[in-house]
């Protein structure tokens, strides 16, 4: 998979995604300058010379790439601002939810599906497949009411809304890691398991070590490998999720800034975000294509299976 | 793999009686069932649901678009066993008519992705090659867009309509599983049955056909059932932002949306749909596990 | 390096992306620069503790108060203020201006009020008010058309002499206009590209940082002319989804939520720590009728419509309670004619009027058919306001009752001047200068502003040409009514309710006027805590 040519891809299908949208840019553009008022109809005509929409398919798609490239994602229909700038100036706020709810997630999942393994047979085991089975069951836009209602209103140990102190983050963040959590608890609990299993590992309890080594050094080495595989994808998964998130606690992300684009048709403005999001999830999969390959160095890909 | 089938078929195969065999498939199946009571209860759900959600009309139900403004918000009565939302609607009523919109989209789009999955995937795994390269490539495109902001954009650019959400998550959703199903045909196709037919002279469809999808059938269903949550989730995710199902249409997305302004004076506007998801995505993946456990039992549970 | 070193420097990384995030989003610069010109005056040496702070959770915060762009926010939020404002009767009055005549008919000589003074210190004088006039009518093409002006001249110090195009008797209601604050034209950014929400103004509360869609901060403005405010600091945040201003209000994290929904209010009633301010509506809910749609272009069909609505099922089920059935397109009270008929409910004459039209069921299917086509009409709205897609859901089956089939899509609100429909929801407000005019130009005149559904009728445009014309109040009262009922006849809009539109406030907060009768006006300098 070569990035270059991915990314190329990627611009295609978004610049098609706008070019099927209705609604005419011109129109909506004139029509928010002169603040709700129609324009007419020779102005509209004018306008679109001008912006060169009547321009060949691939010419305009050259001219927006060349646009993209330097920065400019083009501007909203709503309010004629900079769509790159309002990308760039949000992303902050979504990164920081979706690396806490991840974090959150690894620090909670991993460990409790490690306890799931060890523990295996026991209540304990139970429990957890349980906690697992209704965190990847839970819709987030019924949890985070739910949540909001609970911690915020009755209880009163959170606010909940906000943007700036950590306390603010909490709410959100948690309702957005409980799916991923319950995912890779059950992950690391299989993948464990699996491990453990393996001759090699009755090879070290026969050498004489003792279980907690074989289980920390030998075992957890070998199990996260998978789990690491699918961190990459939970990011994605998690900004995808940001975008409910963010929408029923006002958390001012880029995942608020296209659902309100999406309502108000502001098609500029979706175009932008998913290549915006398509570009970053590339180089967080291939983050962590990097990082697979350096945790173990065994593995190499490329090429077709033997 | 293939001793497995083998032995499906001895202990199955008496074709001239008919019902016994029907009799005794579904005694195996129940006796597994039974020795797992997760997956167990995974088929019971699905299968109350499934049959709730084909029969509603035949149910005594009242109409779940009739609306009576002067019997909104009502607690649950014994004529209105979930009460009444925010129209005066028969929450009860929509809950199981919902249950065929939701159901229904969804099995339209799992039949839709593995279609375009199974076509993609098998092509590109038995051919390898260019084909595959360029499949893969194709596949690989859409991996690299994040599934619900990919499904966001196209539900919102198409319009609001259940069809397009469907659409939407459609689209988006068969790429990983095609890279999967290649990797299932690939292995498959490296067995030894497969280079024993080729042998024989069997011609390529038939391969496919008849040796490779059998062996991976297995595991294809219980992707496809596991898939079943996260489109049911997916889509009524979709509704939930506005872009599915349009009123009066009953839709567990949809009545999950308008129920959260009435989230504090009538919690269980919001709590029916909500658990009514949860409850069948639970049930999906509760089925998917069992039948996997089923087929290879040499996994740790 | 062994695995834990590497599986700790993975940790590593996510927690640095997310510390970057999080360092980012401090430094986060607002949509325009963060320095701030007005320097935050502090003569009076409040401690932080003790300082009065009063939060508001607003719907919209997606623009920059700029006074001639977005006096939408600039004005209710304290900042901007007009030459003339409407009372709560709804009628101009003398704001920043203290009085004007008209000597011509086509000349104003307005008189302002001495010791006024901006944001940066500087007194106002006709000279700076010509200077801000001249910029808004530069700046905003839609307020250049709505004035009209020819030209604006001081004739002294605390005199503006305006010139109008036309006879205009009604100028001191078109200045209440929110886009034509006044500001110190000498603050106001040279290019037209460059916002002016930094510009001085002459409200109680200035602009101290603005970011969109999230906050903004304003703080007293010391030598406000009415005197001092009651608070030190206002900061607004922005929440679009009502359910989230509700929950902002209980949790404390906000003093004052606006805009809340009907359930909102039960829930704030419900709750002793809080209280509900209603204000009395400034908005109609109401639908576009398409003109050019083929069901919708019988004038019989239109009327069977317009009847078929149960306008107080529609107050006490849909807004519950929290409305007033519109009849016409004016509130009750607001436009007193002697005789005009509004539309009341009547479903019998609904299905009389469809017969007549050649519309009958005769497949029982129950919807009538005329020609073999079943009479389906598309319903469309937008879900910004709340209570347009229920409104028309039960509508939807208001027209089964009649005989007559629909169908309900929830777009987006640009799509109403688009066709494509039969009727549309929507939310508009009638009463805006205190003219009646207003809303007859902007909604029954061919062509007019917001007459999305491309009503056109010669007799009404005729009416309203002569309304324009006159200029002795009682004339225009009796020339208005006359307009509403020519529409009304033809049907050129369904009316269906006014909405209240209600505040929740807690109980720390002291707000003894309550809010105004027009929505434009909101904080003021009288508001604070207890």
């Amino acid at each position: 998979m070569t990035l270059p040519l991915l990314l190329l891809a990627i611009s295609i299908i978004t610049f098609m995604l706008l070019n099927f949208a209705p609604g005419d840019a011109a129109e909506i553009t004139l029509r928010r300058q002169n603040g709700g008022i129609t324009p007419s109809r020779e102005a509209v005509a004018e306008l679109r010379q001008e912006l060169g929409l009547n321009d060949s398919l691939p010419v305009r798609y050259g001219r927006w790439v060349s646009n993209a490239v330097r920065g400019d994602l083009g501007e909203s229909y709503r309010s004629g601002g900079s769509i790159a700038t309002e990308l760039f100036r949000r992303l902050p706020a979504t990164l920081l939810l979706a690396a806490t709810a991840l974090a959150l997630a690894v620090a909670t999942g991993i460990p409790l599906g490690v306890m799931a393994a060890v523990k295996r047979g026991t209540w304990v085991d139970t429990a957890c497949r349980l906690l697992a089975l209704v965190g990847a069951a839970v819709p987030s836009y019924v949890l985070a009411p739910a949540l909001m209602l609970l911690f915020a209103v009755y209880l009163d140990w959170l606010p909940a809304i906000g943007y700036g102190s950590p306390k603010t983050l909490i709410l959100p963040a948690v309702a957005l890691s409980f799916g991923t959590m319950a995912q890779l608890m059950r992950l690391t609990r299989a993948s464990l398991l699996e491990v453990l299993g393996h001759d090699y590992m009755r090879t070290a309890r026969a050498k004489g070590l003792s279980d907690s080594v074989v289980v920390w050094r030998h075992g957890l080495k070998n199990a996260l490998l998978p789990v690491v595989t699918v961190l990459g994808t939970s990011m994605g998964y998690l900004l995808g999720g940001a975008v409910i998130i963010e929408t029923i606690f006002g958390w001012p992300g880029i995942g608020q800034f296209v659902v309100t684009g999406i309502s108000q048709r502001d098609y500029p403005v979706v175009q932008g975000f998913v290549l915006y999001v398509a570009i970053l999830f590339s180089l967080v999969n291939l983050a962590v294509d990097f990082t697979y390959r350096w945790l173990d160095p065994k593995i190499h890909f490329g090429g077709t299976f033997n | 793999m293939a001793e497995r089938s083998t032995e499906r078929r001895k202990s199955i195969k008496k074709p001239e009686v008919g019902i016994l065999q029907l009799r005794s498939v579904t005694l195996n199946t129940l006796r597994a069932m039974r020795r797992d009571p997760g997956s167990f209860l995974g088929f019971a759900i699905v299968a109350v649901v499934i049959l709730a959600a084909l029969l509603a009309p035949l149910l005594p139900l009242d109409d779940p678009t009739e609306l009576d403004l002067k019997r909104k918000l009502l607690s649950p009565s014994t004529e209105h066993l979930l009460g009444t939302d925010h129209l005066g609607r028969d929450e009860l009523s929509r809950l199981v008519f919902g249950a065929r919109t939701t159901l229904l989209m969804s099995a339209a789009s799992l039949v839709i992705i593995m279609t375009m999955a199974s076509v993609v995937g098998g092509l590109s795994g038995y051919y390898g090659g260019w084909v595959d390269s360029g499949m893969m490539l194709v596949v690989d495109l859409l991996l690299a867009f994040p599934a619900l902001i990919l499904g966001v954009a196209v539900a919102g650019i198409l319009g609001p309509s259940l069809i397009n959400v469907m659409i939407a998550v459609s689209v988006v959703w068969w790429a990983s599983h095609a890279r999967v199903i290649r990797g299932m045909v690939l292995s498959a196709r490296r067995r030894e049955y497969v280079e024993a037919a080729r042998a024989i002279g069997a011609s390529d469809t038939r391969i496919v056909v008849f040796h490779i999808s059998r062996n991976i059938v297995g595991p294809f269903v219980v992707l496809a059932t596991l898939d079943m949550g996260w489109i049911i989730l997916g889509i009524a995710g979709l509704s939930f932002l506005g872009l599915g199902a349009q009123p009066p249409t009953p839709e567990w997305g949809a009545m999950l949306n308008t129920s959260r302004s009435y989230m504090q004076t009538s919690p269980l506007l919001l709590l029916a749909p909500g658990v009514a998801i949860f409850l069948l995505v639970l049930g999906f993946n509760l089925l998917g596990d069992g039948i996997r456990d089923l087929l290879d039992p040499t996994t740790y549970r | 390096m062994t695995w834990h070193t590497r599986f700790l420097g993975l940790t590593f990384a996510i927690l640095a992306l997310a510390a970057i995030a999080c360092g980012g989003s401090a430094t986060a610069t607002p949509v325009t620069s963060s320095t701030s010109n007005a320097p935050t005056e502090s003569n009076a040496s409040t401690d932080p503790a003790e300082e009065r702070v009063l939060k508001v959770a607003m719907t919209f915060l997606d623009e920059a108060p700029d006074p001639y762009q977005a006096g939408w926010l600039a004005v209710p939020t304290g900042l901007a203020e007009t030459l003339f404002r409407l009372s709560n009767n709804l009628n101009p009055e003398p704001w920043l201006a203290s009085g004007a005549v008209q000597v011509e008919p086509t000349t104003w000589e307005v008189t302002l009020r001495e010791g006024i003074k901006f944001h940066n210190g500087v007194l106002m004088d006709a000279a700076k008010v010509k200077g801000s006039l001249d910029l808004a009518l530069l700046r905003r093409p839609g307020t250049k058309m709505l004035l009209d002006l020819d030209r604006i001249e001081v004739k002294d110090p605390l005199t503006v002499v305006i010139h109008t195009n036309s006879p205009n008797p009604v100028l001191p209601g078109l200045l209440t206009n929110q886009n034509t604050s006044i500001a110190d034209p000498d603050t106001v950014p040279v290019s037209l590209d460059e916002s002016a929400e930094r510009s001085a103004m002459t409200g109680p509360y200035k602009l101290v940082s603005f970011t969109a869609d999230q906050e903004m901060k304003v703080v007293a403005h010391t030598e406000y002319w009415q005197g001092t405010p009651a608070l030190d600091r206002v900061e607004y945040v922005a929440f679009n989804q009502a359910e989230t201003r509700l929950i902002a209000l209980q949790s404390g994290d906000v003093d004052i939520s606006i805009n809340l929904s009907p359930q909102g209010a039960v829930v704030v009633g419900n709750d002793s720590s809080l209280d509900i301010k209603t204000a009395p509506p400034s908005g109609m809910l109401f639908m576009f009728v398409n003109h050019e749609s083929p069901a919708m272009r019988d004038p019989l069909v239109r009327r069977a419509v317009a009847i078929a609505v149960d306008r107080e099922a529609m107050s006490t089920g849909v807004a519950d309670g929290h409305a007033v059935p519109a009849e016409t397109m004016f509130p009750p009270g607001f436009l007193s004619c002697q005789s005009t008929a509004g539309y009341s409910y009547d479903p019998e004459a609904a299905r009389e009027l469809l017969a007549e039209a050649g519309y009958k069921d005769e497949d029982g299917d129950g919807i009538v058919e005329k020609d073999g086509n079943n009479l389906e009409l598309v319903l469309q709205t937008y879900p910004e306001q709340p209570l347009l897609p229920p409104m028309l859901e039960v509508f939807q089956s208001m027209l089964k009752d009649i005989g007559v089939g629909a169908k309900v899509q929830i777009v987006e609100w640009t799509l109403a001047s688009q066709g494509g429909y039969d009727l549309f929801g929507y939310s508009n407000g009638t009463t805006t200068t205190g003219d009646p005019g207003w809303a007859l130009n902007r909604q029954f005149l061919t062509g007019g502003d917001e007459n999305r559904g491309n009503f056109s009728s010669l007799a009404v445009d005729e009416i309203i040409g002569r309304l324009s014309r006159a200029s002795d109040p009682a004339q225009r009262q009796q020339i208005a009514c006359d307009a509403l009922q020519a529409g009304q006849d033809e049907v050129a809009l369904i009316p269906v309710m006014f909405p209240n539109r209600l505040y929740g406030i807690s109980d720390s907060v002291e707000w003894a006027s309550g809010p105004h009768a027009a929505q434009i006006y909101f904080i003021d300098y009288l508001i604070g805590l207890k």
